[in-house]
């Protein structure tokens, strides 16, 4: 008698539609719309601010869409091609790079310039803003055509661990050998270097000072003024840029795939699991699979200062994922984890992303209701 | 996403996969005018520096003249290393391939290998565990 009850009430709980239906005495209570929360925190590629520039002082090209050929005129100096071409490092720089011979030296010594408070020159700004939007299209659809199962903030992290500040800062100073012009307008009167070569080095406003030995001061921030990381990066934005300028969308995403996504990012050390017992509990069920149970695989030294157990998480029959650890507990959390990742970082076979030529989209999963 | 956080990472170069970029980045030449030790590099900088400096454009060269010392080429590398060689008595043979030894030198101070293999990825097969072998094929105590 009882059982049977209990069924009955298990059923109507499971199908909505029928208990909808038949009673519903109480007036569902309006739908209050919750202002969706704004997000605080915001990685390093999100952060680019854009600025607006106003429209005599930019060249539009005929057709809009070729971003290429967009032109800046509100500067009033310019490094021409000539002077560039007989600054070492410049030279040196683009042939390290394997840049095409149509892209410009002059192209390049304007990457390396950051916008300053008293400069004329022609600076990176808005290419460095163009590359990060390029950069982050090509390293995005890299990522979600190669582990389309990520959780929308690991995705997120692994974009940054790419293209964010401090990876591409690494990416100019430790890999391209790109330099910060360091030294004084004295010290270069002095060791009577032309006044062209600066124009060779990574020039921006700095954010902290060195007020005397031993003592830096930071957040000494003006409009202008950067973080080196940042320096660094938006160089390396802007000269991916100029690759886009020059050589065009082809070429661009040859250069990312060579520099940048040819890097090493360990996707699978991202994750941090509060609770993943409960995670992979409400996982499953959204999977329809049946609620995970651990089992004893082997172990030994139960009764030592060092045991080891060997356990599997399973769903049912099939084994999901298996775990070791010096306690059954940690043992049974690691296999816990160890499924959960073997969910989200599923790999299909022969990816294409989406810019590539004969490119199949491909049905993977519906994805997770429950976010 | 709820119940996941991240933990920020910086990815690490692998010179060599998708693009090689040369780790010598500049070369500074010193040599003396008038001092015996510096004729091969004297003759160095007359005859062979043009083609040698054509040959590896990759490179910055800087050639200054330092009255009253031995000469000695300095490479600068990308991990912000420098190699230095003093070139003393030698002749423009033997600089040319001190140079060529600097250029191909990663910057990496020289140290003897521990492992015979250097990797970033982890091992594929994982470490051996006997916890996995069949019960009755286990070694007993």
């Amino acid at each position: 008698m009882l059982k049977s009850s209990r069924r009955v009430i298990y059923s109507l709980r499971l199908s909505p539609i029928r208990r909808a239906l038949s009673t519903s005495p109480v007036k569902p209570s309006p739908l209050t719309v919750t202002p969706a929360k704004k997000r605080s925190f915001k990685f390093s590629y999100e952060r680019s601010n854009n600025a607006i520039v106003e429209e005599p002082e930019l060249k539009v090209p005929e057709n809009k869409l070729d971003f290429g050929k967009y032109e800046r005129s509100s500067y009033k100096l310019k490094i021409g091609e000539e002077d560039a071409k007989r600054i070492p490092s410049i030279v040196a720089l683009h042939s390290r790079l394997g840049l095409s011979p149509s892209y410009q030296h002059s192209t390049l010594a304007r990457a390396l310039t950051c916008k300053m408070k008293d400069s004329e020159y022609a600076d990176n700004k808005q290419m460095a803003l163009f590359g990060a939007n390029l950069l982050s299209f090509y390293v995005t659809e890299h990522l979600i055509t190669e582990y389309p199962r990520l959780p929308i903030s690991i995705l997120k992290n692994a974009t940054d661990a790419y293209i964010g500040d401090f990876s591409l800062c690494d990416v100019a100073k430790n890999s391209w050998g790109i330099e910060e012009d360091e030294t004084s307008n004295l010290e270069k009167y002095l060791s009577r270097e032309p006044k062209l070569f600066k124009f060779g080095r990574l020039r921006y406003d700095k954010n902290t000072t060195q007020v005397e030995k031993g003592i830096t001061k930071f957040d000494d921030t003006t409009a202008t003024s950067l973080s080196k990381a940042t320096a660094f990066a938006d160089s390396v934005r802007a000269i991916i840029a100029g690759v886009y300028a020059h050589d065009g969308e082809s070429k661009t995403k040859k250069f990312i795939d060579d520099h940048i996504l040819s890097r090493k990012v360990d996707i699978s050390s991202m994750f941090e699991f509060r609770e993943p017992g409960k995670l992979l509990a409400r996982l499953l069920k959204v999977k329809q699979m049946e609620a995970p149970t651990v089992r004893l695989i082997s172990e030994t030294g139960r009764l030592s200062n060092s045991p080891m157990f060997v356990v599997g998480c399973f769903s049912g029959d099939s084994m999901l994922a298996g775990g070791e650890g010096s306690s059954l507990k940690e043992a049974r959390i690691r296999s816990f984890v160890n499924s959960l990742k073997a969910f989200y970082l599923y790999r299909p076979l022969d990816t294409k992303v989406p810019s590539d030529d004969n490119f199949k989209p491909l049905f993977v999963d519906e994805g997770e209701p429950f976010y | 996403m709820v119940g996941i956080n991240f933990i920020q990472q910086v990815s690490r170069a692998r010179n060599g996969v998708g693009s090689f970029v040369l780790p010598c980045k500049k070369i500074v030449i010193t040599y003396c005018n008038f001092g015996g030790s510096s004729q091969g590099m004297r003759d160095f900088l007359r005859l062979k520096m043009k083609n040698f400096a054509t040959e590896n454009p990759e490179v910055e060269f800087q050639v200054l003249s330092k009255p009253g010392f031995h000469p000695v080429i300095r490479g600068f590398y990308t991990n912000s290393q420098t190699k230095q060689i003093c070139c003393r008595k030698w002749n423009a043979d033997v600089i040319e391939n001190k140079l060529k030894l600097l250029i191909n030198s990663s910057g990496r101070q020289l140290v003897k290998p521990k492992q015979k293999v250097v990797s970033m990825n982890k091992s594929v097969r994982g470490i051996w565990s006997p916890f996995h072998v069949d019960p009755s094929q286990r070694y007993k105590i």
